[in-house]
């Protein structure tokens, strides 16, 4: 029988693949789910995340797991990264899986070990007043030789430990520091911005060794992506490779699936963004099913039992890593400023026949304020299939600015 | 067009939600809908879903929602549903095409057979019959519209038109027979049936509407019913037929007393019949007005009636003169229904009304009713003045429309019935002041100084006096229930009494216990009421005066899903029956109670305006009532075998909402809610 596995964080379709693949499991979450596991009968252990100290840490928690023989934690959100390292580190006695966890939470220490590790990295630091900010904007403006007149150099600022955009702000000018950085912003990270198509990786480790990597192709940032990535970028799929195995070992990762973020310039130089343990943001785990038909949070759960053999593993993953010709693209939905009525799906989305399925639902009237940070909340997902990545991509151009509501 | 590519699409979504568990469906069946979408703008794509129900059905499309169970779904909701928009529409669209799966035998669900699901498909249609025109109407060309007509046109290719025509003229029988006062509705449908349905016009016999438990619309020959109803709306004679109402109203100046007698005979007796009355109604009741004869003739009075017409002769010419006008008809059966009533003969109700002819409407109260009917010439004061005269005359055609008011229109029904002389001071005074007071234990409530009642969005769609009323009364209403509340026992108790009159028996007894929160005693309830109320054990005797009581209305299923305010009028016993006959506010006295509890509105004896069920059904939806302690009759005689039968109705139904006295824990858990309201 296969060790019981505890899901770190609350996802029904992780829930519905660990009950599909006949794994003993429990749900670790915050209290207010409790009552729905209650109802559908899903084994739940209470716990909030956000709490550590002397009675809630991970020596209590293995106390509340141990009732129902758990061996294995699988984190699946980006708060519950430490505590599968914890966890783990106690059910593999080995404390350096701890450590790894925070490595994975922290941007600043995450960035310092790639470029450690040889990875060319964008200049970043840690700041912790708006000045520094301006500080470091004027530093790069220096290294620029920026000219009197000449546009500032841009900055990226972000949390040291929140998931995919959460917080983060791009600040093109001098002016921008001032108007959008507020003191909550801070302690963060500063970063320079780097070039390039920029992509991400889904790496399934068994045993310290990549199993299957997908390459996402991301048309932009925190709007749209697609799986797998197109002809051009698979065309580095060897450089991509070597890098994500590089990764692997300097990081130390034996197990799990890791989710790099990369930028790749027209000179073919690879950089390296961050690095998240957990399962990725923008429907990526959909569109990995969709396009090479396997279920990836099944695949995470099998990557990280360490007494899941070979065969299984080799069994479970496709041959082809590039998929097979199938293109699964997806682009989230903003509203824009402005009065929202009612849910105007255009015409000609419903009749393309690269068309999937959407998940926008009929708001109530309300106002969409223009003053947003970060990405604000997508309203709903828009999926395409199809087996031509170019028109993918300029689906997903065209539908990022399409209004969806009236 | 259906492309290969949408057929493998649906059916990718199919699989997909075949491999989902509870957990994930509510997410997948988003992303299916927004498959079905498309396939939903055109019959193509419409017959391919019909194609694939059973696959969908069988991945589990309408588990665990609203539309699981098809026995549960109610024809007359199936239009506000599919007019609701986005995936409402579509999971409608969807539970139609199931219908007519089930009816043609692609598929089969246990416990509802093929005939069923025709069944219901045409009564869909009957109760939507605006849907299924739209095209014709002109409508239907974008939007939520556009689906319906594609929808509607796969019906009408499977279910014949002709085939409607049954159920359409039961519909409007019934819809007539409860003699609403506003009649917009039965008169719309019968423009529909007129424009789109060819009826072969057959000869109506004259036969009025016998009260022998069979009603008329037993005729098993659907033209000839439907005839009945469609030559009253619009074709009430030959002379009426071939003119429009202004050609009409010449040819009637012009008529000699013969062709006017003629013209009487045959419209007053397709207003008797139905209730209905067009323009050419009204144009022929103004030309006989100096008449007697023919003003009687053409009402249809009673002997009191006639007695009464010639007794205030220049009174009711006065009325006519002001109220009877072309755009508000149905002023003309209410008139009738006053004289027979007598009403006139009351002084408050004689100089109520006279005052009625100098009134002056506050503006506010002018723009109200204006809204009500728009486009309508007529000035607010006349409308006004022909609503009062049909709420007078006919005191149980009035309805609460969509507004949750069903407090205000009951106590309107009361007044008209009981207390004529205040409800027309009521309407006077809120006509010029805008403005209401009524007394609530010593104190005065002004409706301006309180703050709102239940009514959010008010529904215009009234008669005036309603218009003009109910947000005042509601007000009042809200602020006397809240000054009640938190005694430990129901504020009915005290609010039915102040608010309808001191007529309202000074006992309450209610199934639901305020302080705790839960059902007490409901055994010593129920006998109270037997003996109270049905003529085996209260000695016989039979009510003086409506009685206001609250009844649980639960849904199909029989979960509670509120309270509502009727009246009981009376209780009789027909075919070795005893059944409550009752009014109910809700514009619909057919509304169900509970999947096998329906009142009736025809076929036992009931007046126009009254529903009717048998006693031990009611009993088992009402919680509180009203009665006098001397008219207690015996009690103890009332056999448990009874009480049983009802309790088995109660407990699984609303009583599940609620914890039992000395029961322990609650049914079903969740906060039962407060009774109020309607």
């Amino acid at each position: 029988m296969s060790t019981p596995v505890a899901l770190l964080g609350w996802s029904l379709p992780a829930i519905e693949t660990a009950r599909r693949m006949g794994r003993p499991f429990v749900v670790v979450s915050f209290d207010d789910f409790s009552g729905w596991a209650r109802e559908h009968d899903i084994p739940f252990v209470a716990w909030d995340f956000n709490l550590w100290n002397e009675r809630s840490n991970a020596l209590q928690l293995r106390e509340l797991l141990d009732e129902h023989g758990i061996g294995l934690a699988v984190p699946l959100f980006e708060e519950t990264v430490e505590w599968a390292g914890a966890l783990n580190s106690l059910y593999r006695d080995d404390p350096r899986l701890l450590n790894r966890g925070y490595l994975f939470r922290n941007k600043a220490m995450m960035k310092r070990k790639a470029l450690l590790a040889g990875f060319r990295v964008g200049l970043f630091e840690e700041v912790h007043a708006p000045e520094q900010v301006h500080s470091f904007m004027s530093r790069l403006n220096e290294a620029n030789l920026q000219l009197e007149g000449e546009e500032d150099a841009w900055v990226h600022l972000k949390p040291f430990s929140a998931a995919g955009t959460v917080g983060h702000k791009l600040l093109r000018s001098h002016a921008a520091v001032d108007e959008r950085v507020v003191a909550e912003d801070f302690p963060c990270l500063v970063e320079s911005h780097l070039p390039g198509q920029e992509f991400s990786c889904e790496a399934f480790i068994h045993n310290g060794k990549v199993r299957f990597l997908n390459i996402t192709e991301y048309v932009k940032l925190g709007y749209s992506n697609f799986v797998p990535a197109g002809p051009e970028l698979e065309g580095h799929r060897a450089r991509i490779a070597e890098a994500v195995d590089r990764l692997v070992d300097a990081f130390g990762i034996e197990y799990g699936m890791i989710h790099p973020e990369w930028f790749l310039t027209e000179d073919n130089v690879l950089s390296f963004g961050e690095v998240a343990c957990r399962i990725p943001g923008g429907h990526i785990f959909e569109l990995i099913e969709k396009a090479h038909g396997f279920d990836p949070i099944e695949g995470l759960i099998l990557c990280s039992d360490p007494a899941v053999d070979e065969a299984t593993l080799e069994a479970f993953f496709p041959e082809s890593e590039g998929g097979g010709g199938s293109y699964a693209g997806s682009v989230m939905v903003y509203p824009k400023p402005g009065r929202i009525r009612e849910l105007a799906i255009p015409e000609a989305l419903k009749e393309d026949p690269m068309f999937e399925s959407h998940t926008l639902i009929a708001p109530e009237e309300h106002k969409v304020s223009d003053t947003r940070e970060g990405f604000g909340n997508h309203y709903g997902t828009v999926f395409f299939r199809g087996d031509d990545p170019s028109r993918m991509r300029d689906l997903l151009v065209h539908y990022q600015d399409a209004d969806f509501f009236a | 067009m259906v492309t290969p590519t949408d057929r493998e699409r649906l059916q990718d979504a199919i699989e997909e939600l075949d491999r989902a568990s509870s957990l994930t469906r509510p997410e997948v069946v988003g992303r299916l809908l927004s498959r079905v979408d498309a396939l939903t703008d055109g019959v193509e794509g419409l017959e391919h879903l019909l194609a694939s129900m059973p696959a969908l059905v069988d991945a589990g499309l309408f588990e665990g929602g609203p539309w699981e169970d098809p026995g549960r779904l109610v024809p007359s909701l199936v239009g506000g549903t599919l007019r609701a928009g986005d995936r409402t529409t579509l999971m409608e669209i969807l539970s139609e095409l199931r219908m007519l799966a089930l009816a043609q035998g692609q598929m089969e669900l246990k416990g509802f057979s093929s005939t069923r699901a025709r069944r219901f498909l045409e009564e869909t249609m009957v109760r939507n019959l605006d849907l299924v025109f739209l095209e014709e109407e002109g409508r239907g060309t974008d939007g939520v519209e556009s689906k319906i007509v594609v929808l509607m046109k796969l019906l009408r290719d499977r279910i014949p038109i002709a085939s409607l025509k049954p159920g359409l003229a039961t519909e409007i029988a019934l819809l007539c027979i409860q003699r609403p006062i506003v009649t917009d509705r039965a008169l719309e449908l019968l423009r529909l049936v007129r424009d789109h349905i060819p009826i072969e016009d057959r000869v109506v016999v004259a036969e009025g509407l016998p009260d022998d438990g069979q009603p008329e619309w037993e005729d098993p020959d659907p033209d000839r019913r439907l005839s009945l109803y469609l030559n009253a709306a619009f074709t009430p004679s030959e002379a009426a037929q071939e003119r429009n109402a202004d050609e009409y109203r010449s040819f009637l100046e012009g008529a000699d007393g013969e062709t006017l007698a003629r013209e009487v005979e045959a419209l007053g007796r397709g207003m008797r019949e139905t209730g209905l009355a067009i323009a050419h109604h009204a144009h022929l009741l103004r030309r006989v007005a100096g008449r007697d004869d023919l003003l009687a003739a053409f009402l249809g009075l009673s002997g009191s009636g006639e007695a009464e017409l010639r007794r205030h002769r220049p009174f009711v010419r006065e009325l006519i003169d002001r109220a009877v006008q072309p755009e508000l008809a149905r002023v003309c059966h209410g008139l009738g229904r006053l004289l027979d009533r007598g009403l006139l003969s009351q002084q408050p109700v004689r100089i109520g009304l006279e005052r009625f002819l100098t009134l002056e409407l506050h503006p506010e109260v002018a723009r109200g009713i204006e809204e009500s009917r728009p486009g309508c010439s007529m000035s607010p004061e006349a409308i006004l003045l022909a609503d009062t005269i049909n709420v007078l005359g006919q005191p149980l055609g009035i309805g609460q429309g969509k507004n949750p008011t069903c407090q205000s229109a009951r106590g309107i029904s009361l007044w008209s019935r009981h207390a004529p002389g205040k409800l027309l001071n009521m309407i006077q005074t809120v006509g010029r002041s805008f403005d209401l007071s009524m007394r609530f234990e010593g104190d005065l409530l002004k409706a301006s100084d309180l703050g709102q009642g239940l009514v959010r969005d008010f529904d215009h769609d009234l008669d005036a006096v309603s218009v003009v009323l109910v947000p005042h009364l509601d007000r009042i209403y809200n602020e006397m229930m809240r000054r009640a509340a938190y005694r430990g026992e129901d504020p009915h108790k005290w609010v039915n009494p102040a608010m309808y009159g001191h007529w309202i028996p000074t006992d309450f007894s209610s199934a639901y216990d305020y302080a705790t929160d839960s059902i007490q005693d409901y055994e010593t309830f129920l006998r109270t009421f037997y003996a109270t109320h049905h003529p085996a054990y209260n000695r016989g005797h039979d009510l003086a005066y409506p009685n206001p009581v609250g009844i649980f209305l639960t849904a199909i299923s029989g979960a509670l899903v509120g309270f509502h305010a009727i009246s009981i009028l009376r209780v009789r016993e027909v075919r070795g029956s005893v059944r409550v006959f009752l009014y109910n506010p809700n514009s619909e006295g057919r509304q169900r109670w509970h999947a096998d509890i329906r009142p009736t509105v025809a076929g036992h004896g009931e007046l126009p305006g009254e529903s009717s069920l048998p006693f031990d059904q009611f009993a088992s939806r009402l919680y509180a009532f009203h009665f006098n302690p001397s008219d207690v009759g015996e009690p103890d005689r009332v056999p448990d075998e009874v009480l049983e039968r009802v309790k088995s109705m109660a407990r699984p139904s609303w009583g599940a909402s609620y914890r039992w006295a000395g029961e322990g824990l609650p049914g079903m858990g969740g906060p039962a809610a407060t009774p109020m309201g309607g």
